[in-house]
């Protein structure tokens, strides 16, 4: 006859076993005295140790659980604080400082810069382009000019007047607004 | 997790922790600094927690790691004082019964000290925390099968130490 391991015996006792194993080992200990000798040791091992973990439980001093309402309310303050003042002002003045820093790092492209300069004009040609100051008089005269004559390569756009030197010589004199 | 729930949690699991952190760090003052590091790291990394595992069993999984980061990092020089459990009220009633139980006890304490990393925390985790198996399996990342044979083992080697010294022959 084949005996019941010690596992079986201990896993039995703890009641941590399927029941076709409870309903086999049970069958088995009716007929079987030394494997209720041995399921009677692990019992008094388990009822012994189970005494002491008791006995040591009863004897050590828990600390009051105070500390972590206190830590909490402590941290939930200082969480709140940053969470809704500290933390959403950091993240507005990095903003800031990075949409600066972009714009220095990042120039605008240079027509935007013009937009609202009534009294300049853009003239573009091979080699880039250049600014000029225009009086405001000028610039008057200038778009009458545009309008009233067919320059396919000159735009006025944001009170900007784009144009090639060459398409601009035939308006007007250059040297009038250098 | 509504501060109120969480803060519930923790005192639920509060004494355990710190039994587990008593048993494995043997020092008093080691436990309750583990057990509040422990419960503010669990506070702080709340965010972190999934709810794939039990809170209980992510709880116990922190606690674990600190305890054991703990004993990594500190001597082992203190000894839990086992007169504690020698002297508090005993069960037994004759001055020959009561000699007889500390002396069990003492025992009892040092067999368990002296289990071997793995076996401990499942003998801990089931005598302190008072958690089923398949929950020890979960907190350890292990197998049902193997923390039940980690227990097994556990308690052969009470056993043995036990009967070794004649401390069961009443």
């Amino acid at each position: 006859m084949r005996h019941i391991s010690d596992k079986d015996l201990l896993m039995f006792l703890t009641g941590d076993i399927s029941t076709k194993d409870y309903e086999r080992i049970s069958h088995h200990l009716k007929g079987c005295k030394k494997c209720r000798d041995a399921l009677a040791e692990w019992q008094k091992i388990i009822r012994v140790t189970e005494n002491y973990i008791e006995e040591d439980k009863k004897s050590i001093r828990i600390p009051e659980f105070t500390w972590v309402s206190q830590s909490w309310q402590q941290e939930e303050g200082h969480f709140s604080w940053l969470r809704y003042w500290l933390k959403p002002a950091i993240a507005t003045a990095a903003v800031v400082v990075l949409t600066i820093l972009g714009l220095l790092i990042f120039p605008q492209p240079q027509e935007e810069n013009f937009a609202g300069y009534s009294n300049r004009i853009v003239l573009v040609d091979d080699y880039g382009y250049e600014v000029y100051e225009i009086d405001n008089e000028f610039f008057t005269y200038l778009e009458e000019a545009i309008l009233n004559t067919i320059c396919h390569d000159t735009i006025l756009r944001n009170d900007i007047l784009y144009s090639s030197s060459s398409s601009i010589a035939e308006l007007v004199d250059l040297e009038v607004m250098q | 997790m509504e501060n109120d729930k969480l803060n519930q949690l923790f005192q639920d699991n509060y004494k355990k922790i710190f039994l587990l952190s008593l048993k494995m760090l043997k020092s008093e003052e080691d436990a309750e600094d583990a057990t509040q590091d422990i419960f503010m790291k669990a506070f702080q990394n709340i965010e972190k927690f999934r709810y794939e595992a039990k809170f209980s069993t992510w709880l116990y999984r922190i606690a674990l790691n600190h305890i054991y980061t703990m004993q990594k990092n500190k001597a082992k020089n203190y000894h839990y004082d086992l007169s504690q459990v020698a002297n508090s009220q005993s069960s037994s009633t004759t001055p020959e019964s009561v000699l007889r139980e500390k002396e069990l006890f003492s025992k009892l304490e040092e067999l368990i000290d002296s289990l071997p990393r793995r076996q401990k925390e499942v003998f801990l985790l089931r005598y302190y925390a008072e958690f089923p198996f398949h929950k020890i399996a979960e907190i350890c990342k292990r197998s049902v099968g193997a923390v039940k044979s980690s227990y097994f083992f556990a308690m052969q080697k009470i056993k043995n130490g036990l009967e070794k010294d004649r401390l069961l022959d009443f």
